[in-house]
C-alpha cells in the first residue's frame, strides 16, 4: 500500500487532523508525509483549512469506492530499485563474496569510484544492515550477507526509512 | 586510496580466454580453468566478470558431492532443490541451456575428490547445455585435472594469474593513490610486492600515510622520500623492507 493512501486513510479516519498527528499516528516520517499531502492537495482529494487536514468531496468518493491514488512516494519503493543500478550490482557481488567492506563492493563495481557512488552504496549497506538483511563482523567490521537470498536487490526508501525485499515483499521499518 | 576496479594484464588474459571459449568450435569442450597463487587478484577479477555477465558463481566445499553440487546449483538459478538427483538434474539443465547462463566455480579444487565425480557432474552440464563453465583454482588443479583425459580434453583455454608486471604496478598506482608515484618508486614497488597484488596495496596505503605524516602530499613521490623508511614487511622472517 502506499504512502499517500495511508494518509488519506488516515484524514478519512478522523475527519480534521493535524499535520503533527498524520506523522506521529502513522510514523510514516515528515518527509513521507510531506510529498504525500502535497499531491493528494494538487490533486484535490484533501483540503487544508486553519492548520486542520480534511477530505474534500472527492477525496470522500475515492474513499467509498475504494479507489487508488497514485502518486507521491511508494511504500518500499525507491527510483534506485528499478534496472540494472549500482545498488543491484552490488547486491550480485555481496551474494558471490558473502563477507565484504564498502571498499571490496566499490573496487569490484566502479572503473573510478566517485563520492557519489560511495555515499549511494554507502548509505544503502547501513540501511541493509539496520533491516537486519546484513550483519556485522564484531572485529573487522565486515559485513556478512545473513539474510535475503533472491535476485532482486531490496529497495531502500529513504524519505518512508523503509527496506523492502522486493523478492517476498516484506517491508522493514528502519 | 581510491576505489576503483584496475584492468590488470590478468584482466586482460582472463577476459580473452573467456571470449576465446565462446568462441570455439567443438560445442562440448566449454570449459576454462583459472588458476595461480593467492593474492594475484583473481578474485576480483571474477567478481567483476560473473557481475558484468550475469553469470551463476558457486563455491566448492570440501565435503561436495554431486547431488550437492547439484542442490547448490538449482538454489542459486532460483529453482526447486528438491526431488532425486535425477529430477533436480534434469530442471536444472532445462534452465541452463535456455537461458545460456555460464557458470564458476571457484575453490574447484575440491570437485576433484573421489575420482572428480563433482567435475564429472559439471562436466556433464556443460557438455549437454553447451554452456561456459569457469573453473578457477590453486594449487595443483591443473595437474589434478590431467589425469582425468575426458575433463582435460573439455578445457578450450587455461588462463594461469602470475605476479603483477611493472606495468601493472604503475597502472595500479595510478589509478588507486591518492598521491603521484614517480617510476622509480614504482620499480621499487614492483620489487618489494614481488608482484603480489594484495602487497601492491598494501605498499601504496602505507606510502600515502607516510606522505601525509611527512607532508610530502601534493609532490610526485620518489625512493628518496622514502629512503631508509620500511614500505613492506616481509613476516616470512626477513623483517622490513625500505626503499
Amino acid at each position: 500500500m502506499s504512502v499517500t493512501m495511508d494518509v488519506l486513510r488516515y484524514i478519512a479516519g478522523h475527519n480534521a487532523v493535524f499535520f503533527r498527528d498524520i506523522v506521529k499516528e502513522s510514523e510514516l516520517g515528515v518527509s513521507a508525509v510531506e510529498v504525500a499531502l502535497r499531491c493528494l492537495k494538487r490533486r484535490g482529494f484533501v483540503k487544508w483549512v486553519e492548520g486542520l487536514y480534511g477530505l474534500t468531496e472527492k477525496g470522500l468518493e475515492y474513499i467509498k469506492q475504494g479507489r487508488e491514488i497514485k502518486c507521491g512516494p511508494e511504500r518500499g519503493e525507491a527510483a534506485s530499485s528499478r534496472g540494472n543500478t549500482l545498488r543491484q550490482r552490488a547486491w550480485k557481488v555481496m551474494h558471490m563474496r558473502r563477507v565484504f567492506t564498502l571498499a571490496d563492493l566499490l573496487v569490484v563495481l566502479c572503473d573510478e569510484a566517485s563520492k557519489k557512488d560511495e555515499e549511494n552504496l554507502g548509505n544503502y549497506l547501513k540501511a541493509l544492515y539496520k533491516a537486519g538483511l546484513l550483519k556485522k563482523a564484531a572485529r573487522t567490521g565486515h559485513y556478512i550477507l545473513s539474510e535475503g537470498d533472491g535476485p532482486l536487490a531490496p529497495a531502500y526508501n529513504r524519505q518512508a526509512k523503509t527496506v523492502t525485499d522486493r523478492n517476498t515483499g516484506q517491508v522493514y521499518h528502519v | 586510496m581510491k576505489k576503483a576496479f584496475v584492468k590488470t594484464e590478468n584482466y586482460a588474459r582472463f577476459a580473452a580466454g573467456v571470449a576465446a571459449v565462446e568462441r570455439r568450435g567443438a560445442a562440448e569442450a566449454g570449459m576454462m580453468l583459472v588458476h595461480g597463487q593467492p593474492g594475484h587478484g583473481k578474485s576480483t577479477i571474477v567478481y567483476r566478470w560473473a557481475e558484468e555477465n550475469g553469470a551463476v558463481f558457486l563455491r566448492a566445499n570440501v565435503d561436495w558431492t554431486p547431488r550437492y553440487f547439484l542442490v547448490e546449483l538449482a538454489k542459486e538459478l532460483r529453482l526447486d532443490s528438491k526431488g532425486t538427483s535425477q529430477q533436480l538434474f534434469g530442471r536444472v539443465l532445462e534452465h541452463v541451456v535456455e537461458r545460456q547462463v555460464p557458470i564458476i566455480i571457484d575453490e574447484a579444487e575440491y570437485t576433484l575428490k573421489d575420482k572428480a565425480a563433482t567435475l564429472e557432474k559439471i562436466r556433464d552440464i556443460s557438455d549437454r547445455a553447451m554452456c561456459t563453465v569457469i573453473l578457477i583454482g590453486m594449487g595443483k588443479i591443473l595437474d589434478g585435472i590431467a589425469t582425468f583425459p575426458q575433463i582435460y580434453s573439455r578445457i578450450a583455454h587455461i588462463v594461469e594469474f602470475s605476479k603483477a608486471s611493472l606495468s601493472d604496478v604503475t597502472l595500479t598506482c595510478e589509478k588507486l593513490c591518492e598521491e603521484k608515484v614517480g617510476p622509480d618508486l614504482a620499480t621499487e614497488i614492483h620489487k618489494l610486492s614481488k608482484g603480489r597484488m594484495r602487497e601492491i596495496l598494501n605498499i601504496i596505503a602505507n606510502i600515502e600515510r607516510l606522505a601525509k605524516d611527512n607532508s610530502f602530499t601534493g609532490e610526485e613521490l620518489t625512493r628518496k622520500h622514502f629512503a631508509g623508511i620500511p614500505l613492506s614487511y616481509d613476516w616470512q622472517g626477513k623483517g622490513g623492507k625500505g626503499a
